[in-house]
This record gives structure tokens, sequence and C-alpha cells, in this order.
């Protein structure tokens, strides 16, 4: 009754899936072209805007494009190190902040009943802390200033990456889970081939919002509690009526992230390049 | 004759009062593939769950390879493995990393882990998809990833619960071939739980047709059935489907006879 049949013919891979060689199929080419130019109309507006207020209201309260081009000069000339302390703060707080977020997620995912039970409402608490209290408190409490800003970032990013990575592992599968249970794992085994791969997709996704977020609370609390960084930096110009130079930061700040979106955008093609991905038509 | 592989002795299951196995007794000899066919709601899935260990008996006792599956459940490790109704891939996992999943928790070295993949892989037809993640295969590759996932780490005892039933016909039939000659040449016992009468009696040296609540309706040797039935199979077909809507039909009578005495 039974014979040996080859693969069916009607078993065709799916031809949508994400890590897939990229194929420049018509749809996406044209999706990229249309991004791009979506994005070129978008400053070519705002720089229009920028050039004809600069035209209409006085130079000292809107700088024309060529002056905010010369400011930016004058940053990269001169005060690179202020970008490279902002920078070098950011991603030390980002990366202990991960570390940290990351192993409190899992072991709340292990531990659901009680470290996941204790820590949830502790880390709703602190995010319902406004940015600006944890600066002022920081401030007051932590002398040193390179730890007050981590201080700050960390109490702000951690518990955002904890709780994506927590809620991560309580979305898994149980039919997968179930599926590697039948050989009986350890709790360590479990851990590597389960909690952790899943947390992975979570953690970055919370990346996207977290990095960009995290930066603007350090340049913020640069800009009320440090003597050196961008934020300190755009604190001086406001004090001094620069605005082609407050331009000029805000600027390059985002240019840096755009950076920070294109490397996590490496990050997730390079680790998630297993998922499936829906295309809306 | 071979040992028994499994051992089911008066075994009830309730739920509240909801009873989903009566009295329920048989034997699996070592090296056989054993059909278990019923309707929805025929207590299949409570059957596997006290075979695997996932649930315990009400009453009565339940020996997997002379072990009980819930008390001495890490003796068993190595021994049974299971494929489901959908596959359960990892799906951070290539099909091969997916097939040594099993082998990896069981500390099989890493050269003997691939080698061994590889093999079965080359087995279910997928020696060139190894590299592929679940996402970029169709629904019967990712199938038989499972079901090499299911052979490779050498077990004793396979359950089979409804695997080819969420195929087309054709893949199906492909992959139930697969699946006779692979456990054939490995020679595992195998409990193939399933609704499908043809499938039951095309892959199975005998099959055990279930009522509901759990119970043995009919014990049927599956290579006599072929020889007598195999060349109109319809009739006997028929005859088996009209076993179990009878028993189910008998059930449903007694039940609400029970409830209107009550």
């Amino acid at each position: 009754m039974t014979t040996s049949t080859p693969v069916s013919t009607k078993e065709k891979p799916s031809s949508s899936a994400a890590g897939a060689p990229e194929k420049a199929t018509s749809g996406n080419l044209l999706r990229a072209v249309k991004d791009k130019w979506a994005l070129a109309l978008v400053v070519a507006v705002i720089l229009g805007l920028v050039q004809l207020s600069s035209m209409i209201l006085p130079p000292f309260l809107f700088p024309g494009l060529g002056d905010i081009a010369m400011a930016v000069v004058d940053i990269l000339a001169n005060q690179k190190s202020d970008i490279l302390i902002t920078m070098a703060r950011f991603v030390v707080s980002l990366v202990v902040a991960i570390a940290a977020g990351w192993i409190i997620g899992l072991v709340m995912g292990a531990f659901r009943s009680t470290v996941g039970a204790l820590f949830t409402p502790l880390f709703s608490i602190m995010q319902a802390v406004p940015a600006l209290s944890w600066v002022l408190l920081a401030v007051l409490w932590i002398s040193d200033i390179n730890i007050r800003i981590g201080f700050i970032c960390f109490a702000i990013s951690m518990p955002l990456i904890a709780i994506a990575v927590y809620e991560g592992i309580r979305n898994i599968d149980p039919e997968i889970v179930e599926a590697v249970d039948q050989f009986r794992p350890t709790k360590l085994q479990a851990l590597r081939m389960l909690l952790i791969p899943q947390s992975v997709v979570y953690m970055i996704m919370s990346l996207r919002s977290t990095t960009a977020f995290t930066l603007r609370i350090l340049v913020f609390a640069e800009l009320i509690g440090a003597a050196s960084g961008i934020g300190q930096r755009m604190q001086v110009a406001q004090t001094n009526f620069q605005l082609d130079m407050i331009f000029a930061w805000t600027f390059l700040l985002i240019l840096v992230n755009f950076a920070l979106v294109y490397l996590i955008d490496v990050a997730e093609k390079h680790l998630l390049a297993w998922r499936g991905e829906a295309v809306i038509r | 004759m071979s040992p028994n592989i499994i051992e089911v002795n008066d075994v009830s299951v309730w739920f509240g009062d909801f009873n989903a196995v009566s009295d329920l007794s048989f034997s699996i000899s070592e090296g056989s593939r054993v059909a278990i066919l019923g309707r929805t709601g025929a207590g299949k899935s409570t059957l596997l769950n006290l075979l695997v260990g996932n649930l315990e008996p009400t009453s009565g006792t339940v020996r997997v390879a002379g072990h009980d599956p819930v008390r001495e459940r890490r003796e068993l490790q190595g021994l049974l493995s299971m494929a489901y109704q959908s596959p359960r891939l990892l799906p951070w996992r290539t099909a091969r990393e997916n097939v040594e999943v099993g082998m990896e928790i069981l500390r099989v070295p890493k050269a003997e882990r691939r080698e061994r993949a590889e093999h079965w892989l080359r087995m279910v037809h997928l020696d060139n998809a190894g590299d592929r993640y679940p996402a970029q295969l169709s629904g019967g590759m990712r199938q038989r990833t499972s079901l090499a996932r299911a052979f490779a780490i050498g077990p004793r005892l396979i359950f089979l619960d409804e695997s080819f039933s969420a195929l087309d016909e054709v893949t199906a039939k492909g992959l139930r071939a697969d699946f006779v000659t692979m456990s054939e040449e490995s020679s595992v016992s195998a409990v193939i739980v399933t609704h499908s009468i043809e499938e039951a009696f095309e892959i199975a040296d005998r099959v055990l047709v279930f009522g509901r609540p759990a119970r043995i309706l009919g014990d049927f040797d599956a290579a006599e059935v072929r020889r007598k039935h195999g060349d109109n199979f319809l009739p006997f077909r028929e005859h088996i489907h009209q076993m179990m809507v009878d028993a189910e039909k008998a059930d449903a009578e007694a039940e609400a006879k029970s409830l209107v005495e009550s």
C-alpha cells in the first residue's frame, strides 16, 4: 500500500521569507526608489522652510542654511571632543542598560510568579517617573558627572528593555516549548534554546525606540547637569543666543539618530534573518 | 513475541465530571506500528498525554519502555520522541539545527550530531534544504523536518499526533511512505494517532479503533486488512466508520437516559 514517493511538486518553499537572499523584484525596487524619493522630498521641504523663514525673520531668530552649514563645519573642526564624549556616555550607558535589562528580563521570564511578579510593578513605577525628575534627582544625588548621566540613562532605558524581554518570553509559543520539552532538557538547555533566542527578537525591537529615547534623555541630562558634551554645548549656544549652533547641533543629532537606526537595521537583519516577513501589497 | 514497549492497564481519566478515558487496557509490542484511530473527542490526545508523561491517570497504570512516564520522566529521556500535527520548529534555527535539537539536549557530540542530522534530512528528501530557516520552507518541508527531528535521536518509540492531517493529500502520501521506510529501517516502535481511516490502515501494522470516552471498539491486524480489502477498501472503510458512529450514538443515548433518570 505504501510506496516511496519523492517530494511533491506541490511543496514549494515560501517565497516571501525574510532571510532568503534578497531578490531585486520590481516591487522591492519600486518601494526602495519611492522611499528614497519620499525622504529626499521631506528633507528638501524642511530645508526650504528653514531658508524661507531665515529670509523673513531676523538672522538672530532664524539663521540661514549657509550659517547653519558654517556652524556644522565649526563644530566638526573645533568641538569634536564633545560629540565623542556624548557618544561615549551614550554607548556605555546603553550597553550597561541592555545587559542589565536583558538579564533581568530573562530572570523575570524564567521565574514569572516570583521575580516577574515583583519587578513588573517596580518597572511600571520607574517608567511613570518623569525624565525630568530622574535628571533633577541625579543632579542632587550624584556628584560625578559621567556616573550621574549614566544613572539617568540607565534608570530610563533599562526598564524598557527588561519589560520588552519579559514580554517576549511570556509570548513564546507554548507549542514549540512542548516540542523541545519532549526531549527533557535541563533548565539551562531550555534557557539557551528557547528563552534567549526568543528574547533577542523583543530586545532588538525595543532597541529601536530605546536608543532614540536614551539619546534624547542623555542630551537633556547634559544640558542640565554636565560640563561637557552635546547637551552642555547646546546650553551654551542657547545662553549666547547662537541659533545657528543650536540648529547645527540639532542637525548632527538627527544624523546620529539616523546612523543608530541604520546600525539597528543591520543588527536586525543579521540576528533576525530567520524571520518571515509579511508583505502587504 | 517481542516484549511490550507500552502497557496500559485499566486506565481511566476523569476531568471533573467528564470521563475522557474509560477502563482502557492494551499493550503494544516492541517494533510495531500501531495506529490509534478515532473521531474528534475520542480521547486520542489524552491517551498521548498519558503515554508521554504529561498527564497522570485517575486510576490504572501506564508503563512505557518499562517506566512510569510521569514519575520516571528522566529515565525516558532519549527513548521517546514525537511529531505533532503542526511542525513546531524553532523559527530561529535552520532545518538542520532543528533536527539537531533533541541530540543537542542528549549531548551527542557535535560532529556526530551533524552527520546524523544530514542522514535524516536525506531520508526526508531535504538534503538541499538544511540551511534554510522554517520561514523559508513549505508546510510539507517543515513537517518533513519535524519528522527528521523525531527520528534523529534514535528513539525506541515515536508518537505521531495527526502529523499528516494538515498536509495536502499528495504531500501527506509521500510523507507517510517515507515514515514507513524510516521506521522499518530504524526498527522503531510507533504510535500513530489519527482520525483518517485510510492513513491508519496504510501505515500501521495494527489499528486500534477508539470510541468515546477512550476505549477500544476494535483491534485490527492492518496487514490482514490490506491483504483482504486492499483492492476494494471502500466497504471496509464504511464498516469502520459505521462502527465509530454507532458507538457514538449508543453513548449519546446512554448519556441522555442517565440524565433523564437522574
